[in-house]
């Protein structure tokens, strides 16, 4: 039976191609959509899943809050690991890592520079699994001064994997350390990547005042989770309020599975995602599915009159509504099985595309090849029983009389039911358009903002050479001998990259005391040219002057800390910066007050921030060179050989500072990008189902409209009728959509601490894109049907 | 075998009401071919759908091989119109998606008959109305005459104890038309009763008796054989 039904089924849908395609197309399409963000999303939830322990590993976060401020960070100090494994029997293991590892690598006349490279306990190997090539896990960082490299950072250096067992490699030219491993490159979905991993030195011992290490644990039972974090204030109480910590701290556990989409704290090890935003794409692939579900809804429902003869003969030779619908559902499996195919085709077509655009490296055969395609027909079967089910009840549901005579009346409740479809599909639509417009004005406005510094035409690198620090003048100066070098400048910490570290302040209050309570700025350290290279102003005060000695112990402050600490005038104030050898505090004076400027990306408010003069020539690592816009090449080639004079080993490696501030916006760019597509595969999706709609009911006015001819109608008139009833739904999407994307893009934009507004205009333009691509979709069918000879119409009938 | 009595069929639309069947009252014999004639409009199609269980009367009796079938519900309807009656209409009725073979079978399936016995009742029902040359053949392919010899072969394929035709000729030419008549006459004379409306009075004496409708109810009856 069920095999005559899904024939009879393909026999209706070659026969209705038109239909068929509509429906096909729009579903194969939606279904592809589906997909990807499916694919994505799974790979998003696999994170750090790959791990043999991961249900039972942990990791530590710190949460800081006084009068002054407050901090949530994953820094911890350094002695806690082993303070709560020595406490808590529940935890099997724990392991800290130190993201200060990195630097040059060097070996033999190979010289490479590698920042993501950790320090880690002996055990990190049997805590977190990556498979080893060479060497032992459990003993590979046993011994100081031994470093396990990945797969690709072992071939960059030696060549092959097996080359690099037991070889030496120096870190910045000085540190030798044994290869004692090689590993499996870190799978892309992971909260953290390495491209090698050293043992603590020997002398390694850190305080428990010091908070920048990342502590993860391993439990014995996974349920043990929650009971022990209602330990750790005992735990705080006992290691940390005793030796002094006036702070209110907590401590956190985190499971690791959960950090990548469920953790934002400071000095995160990689960018991670809003489970938000999870959300939002499932919602995304939902909405364009039910936008194709209800094309086919409504084309078929639309098309009842056509089906009606065969539906009233069926019922008058025996056949049973159970039988019908089964037909029917037949027809709608057939059609989701068909679109699945095209879909998957669609799918591996589009996938080196969306990788790009969403920067994965999603494969569509991810599940396997038999569970992919189980959960695709699945998957097709569930979706056409899904959406076939309304019109299948609704068809099957004729009396056979009136059908026989074609008597299917007016129907107005299935008619408002097809118009609020329609209008349904529209607003999804117009939210989506607006939706992407808003998503690409922000992005604009970020990359278009003015940070409070021109970012523009700034070369910047880092110096790794102890050497190349200390002659740092005679590097300027020879770099400055080029006319197109306009300035050169030296900070402690890369502005751009969303890492300058923060610090804690006792600040000189109005009565000429020393606030006992901190407060929490930035430092950077900068020499006395940055202010000019970075075009900052200043606005009060003076700028450093390194000729003068006393200027050491001066400060710039931005105008965020005058506010934050209210002075009336900050010039001459003072700032405790820790404390000398003997114990004594180091109170340092404010000499001038920049304007606020942005260090971090937009995503982040201008915080408080305390500027001084490097302390040493190790303090001037970053290098800043504003150059001037002729040939861009041959100044960077130039800047590149002067490096070379002076370091005549590390690689030159630049970047320009507003490429650095525009990579902290790319997942914005990667969310607009996605978007867009899918916006686009939407409406195209509600145009065929326009189309859909437009071409049946013109095909059944045929004969009025020969009539209307006949009597003297116009063109225009014609399409004016045929189009004005859609066109109406489609304005009144508009009115329903213009508060929810209002409601939905404020919601994201309040994610930035610097945001368009969203305007009147956006909406315009979002309505005007959707009325007139609806316009132009319905004038194809209209045009036709209105400029076709009326005779014939009328002859046919 | 049908046993009618003070039908009444009213057909009500917000302004107007339409008394389609009038206090009818008659009866058929197993066996019999009766026509029922009248001018359009006069209830006949109505009366054909009541006979045929795919309406209901308003008010009246209706005894079908000695059972009430009148207040029967949908289901029990369908029940009782797969197991007992075959239709053949003026336009064929033939569903365009199914081929000559599959559109014969239809009733079978719905009835529940098993394949093999299915392809041997509707090849020898094909055969019968010798059209078993065109059995893959779909009914756009066929003329007027081929596709009402299989809506009679599909009418026929279930053995009903009654067939209701409903103007059979109507859309044919006088051959074609003969033909199906023959094949009418000669099922009748294997046993099936049937009823049917034409407005044909040479079809109509092809019957043993008709009866002539107006307003909704019997004026006359004239028995032929």
């Amino acid at each position: 039976m069920f095999k005559k039904y899904f024939k009879t089924a393909l026999r209706n849908l070659l026969r209705n191609r038109t239909f068929s395609v509509i429906n096909v197309t729009g579903l194969a399409f939606a279904l592809a959509a589906f997909w990807l963000i499916m694919l994505f999303v799974a790979d998003e939830l696999s994170y750090d899943r790959y791990h043999a322990k991961s249900d039972r590993i942990f990791r530590l976060v710190s949460h800081g809050k006084w009068d002054g401020g407050s901090f949530d960070i994953t820094g911890t100090s350094g002695p806690m690991a082993a303070a709560l494994k020595k406490d808590y029997p529940e935890i099997e293991a724990t392991v800290r890592l130190d993201p200060t590892a990195g630097g040059l690598i060097t070996y033999a006349q190979k010289h490479l520079r590698a920042d993501d490279v950790f320090f880690a306990d002996s055990n990190f190997f049997s805590v977190f699994s990556f498979p080893f090539l060479a060497g032992d896990p459990y003993s590979a960082l046993l011994k100081p001064q031994s470093i396990v490299l990945t797969r690709k950072m072992a071939v960059r250096l030696f060549g092959t994997v097996d080359a690099a067992l037991n070889k030496i490699v120096y870190f910045q030219n000085k540190q030798p350390e044994q290869v004692t491993g090689v590993v499996e490159d870190v799978p892309e979905n992971s909260h953290f990547t390495f491209s090698a991993i050293r043992s603590f030195p020997a002398d390694f011992n850190p305080d428990w005042s010091n908070f920048y290490l990342y502590t993860y644990g391993v439990l014995r039972d996974k349920k043990e989770g929650a009971a022990l974090q209602e330990k750790l204030p005992g735990f705080v109480k006992k290691y940390l309020y005793s030796k002094g910590l006036d702070i209110k701290y907590d401590l956190e556990l985190q499971p690791l599975t959960s950090i990548h989409l469920h953790s934002n704290v400071g000095y995160e090890l990689g960018a991670n995602r809003s489970m938000k935003f999870i959300y939002i794409f499932c919602i995304v692939a939902l909405l364009i599915l039910s936008v194709a579900v209800i094309n086919y809804i409504n084309i078929t429902t639309a098309r009842a009159s056509v089906r009606l003869r065969e539906i009233a003969v069926r019922k008058v030779i025996g056949s049973g509504r159970k039988d019908l619908v089964c037909l029917f559902l037949a027809e709608s499996v057939t059609i989701t099985i068909g679109a699945t195919l095209l879909s998957a085709l669609l799918a591996g077509a589009f996938m080196p595309v969306f990788n790009q655009l969403a920067g994965k490296s999603l494969q569509f055969w991810h599940f396997g090849p038999l569970q992919t395609v189980a959960a695709l027909l699945l998957f097709a079967a569930v979706l056409g029983a899904t959406g076939g089910l309304y019109p299948a009840l609704f068809l099957s549901g004729f009396k056979p009389v009136p059908a026989l005579k074609n008597q299917i009346g007016k129907q107005p409740l299935q008619a408002l039911f097809r118009k609020t479809l329609v209008v349904f599909q529209f607003t999804i639509t117009v939210v989506m358009i607006v939706a992407t417009l808003v998503v690409y004005c922000q992005l604009r406005y970020m990359t278009h903002k003015d940070l409070g510094f021109d970012k523009n035409q700034v070369l910047t690198f880092r110096s790794d050479d102890e050497n190349m620090r200390l002659k740092s003048k005679e590097f300027r100066n020879s770099l400055l001998a080029d006319s197109r070098i306009e300035e050169v400048a030296f900070s402690g910490s890369p502005i751009g990259n969303n890492n300058i570290g923060m610090g804690s302040f006792n600040v000189e209050t109005e009565d000429g005391a020393i606030d006992q309570n901190m407060t929490l700025a930035y430092g950077l350290a900068i020499d006395e040219h940055y202010i000019p290279t970075m075009r900052i102003r200043l606005l009060q005060g003076r700028n450093f002057n390194e000729a003068m000695l006393t200027d050491s112990n001066t400060l710039l402050v931005n105008a965020a800390f005058v506010k934050k600490t209210g002075w009336k005038n900050a010039i001459g104030k003072g700032i405790q910066m820790g404390r000398d050898a003997s114990g004594k505090p180091v109170v340092k004076r404010i000499i001038g007050v920049t304007s606020d400027f942005h260090t971090y990306s937009l995503q982040h408010k201008i915080e408080p921030l305390v500027m001084h003069l490097p302390a040493g020539a190790n303090e001037k690592t970053n290098v800043y060179v504003r150059v001037s816009r002729q040939d861009i090449a041959a100044t960077t080639g130039f800047i590149g050989n002067v490096f070379r004079k002076f370091d005549a080993i590390s690689p030159f490696e630049y970047n320009f500072l507003d490429r650095n501030f525009r990579k902290q916006y790319q997942s914005e760019e990667k969310q607009g990008k996605v978007l867009l597509l899918f916006t686009i595969v939407t409406i195209g999706i509600a145009c065929l189902g326009l189309l859909g709609l437009i071409t049946f009911t013109t095909a059944q006015r045929v004969k009025e409209i020969g009539i209307r001819k006949v009597l003297g109608a116009s063109g225009i008139g014609l399409v004016r009728l045929l189009s004005t009833g859609l066109l109406k739904l489609v304005i009144i999407a508009l009115v329903i959509a213009i508060p929810v994307a209002w409601l939905v893009m404020n919601k994201w934009l309040g994610d930035f601490a610097y945001r368009v507004h969203i305007r009147w205009w956006m909406f315009m333009v979002s309505g005007g894109v959707a009325f007139v691509i609806a316009g132009v979709t319905l004038s194809f069918q209209t045009i036709k049907a209105a400029i076709a000879n009326p005779a014939k119409a009328l002859r046919s009938e | 075998m049908i046993k009618i009595t003070n039908l009444e069929k009213i057909y009500r639309t917000e302004e107007v009401e339409t008394v389609a069947l009038n206090d009818l009252s008659f009866q058929v014999k197993e066996g019999e071919f009766v026509a029922v004639m009248g001018p359009s409009g006069c209830g006949k199609s109505t009366l054909l759908n009541i006979l045929g269980l795919l309406d209901d009367p308003d008010a009246g009796s209706f005894l079908f091989n000695g059972v009430e079938v009148a207040k029967f519900n949908e289901r029990k309807r369908a029940d009782m119109r797969k197991k007992n009656i075959g239709f053949v209409f003026q336009s064929f009725n033939l569903i365009d998606e199914l081929t000559v073979f599959e559109n014969v079978e239809l009733p079978l399936m719905y009835a529940g008959v098993k394949k093999s016995e299915r392809k041997a009742r509707v090849d020898e029902v094909l055969e019968k109305v010798q059209i078993m040359h065109r059995r893959n053949h779909f009914p756009q392919q066929l003329s007027g005459g081929q596709q009402q010899r299989v809506a009679v072969a599909r009418a026929v394929v279930n053995k009903p104890k009654l067939i209701l035709a409903d103007e059979p000729t109507g859309n044919l030419d006088s051959s074609n038309g003969n033909e199906v008549m023959q094949m009418l006459t000669d099922l009748n004379e294997a046993g099936t009763t049937i009823v049917m409306v034409t407005h044909s009075e040479h079809d109509a004496r092809y019957s043993h008796r008709i009866i002539r409708m107006l307003d909704g109810h019997t004026v006359t009856e004239n028995i032929l054989v």
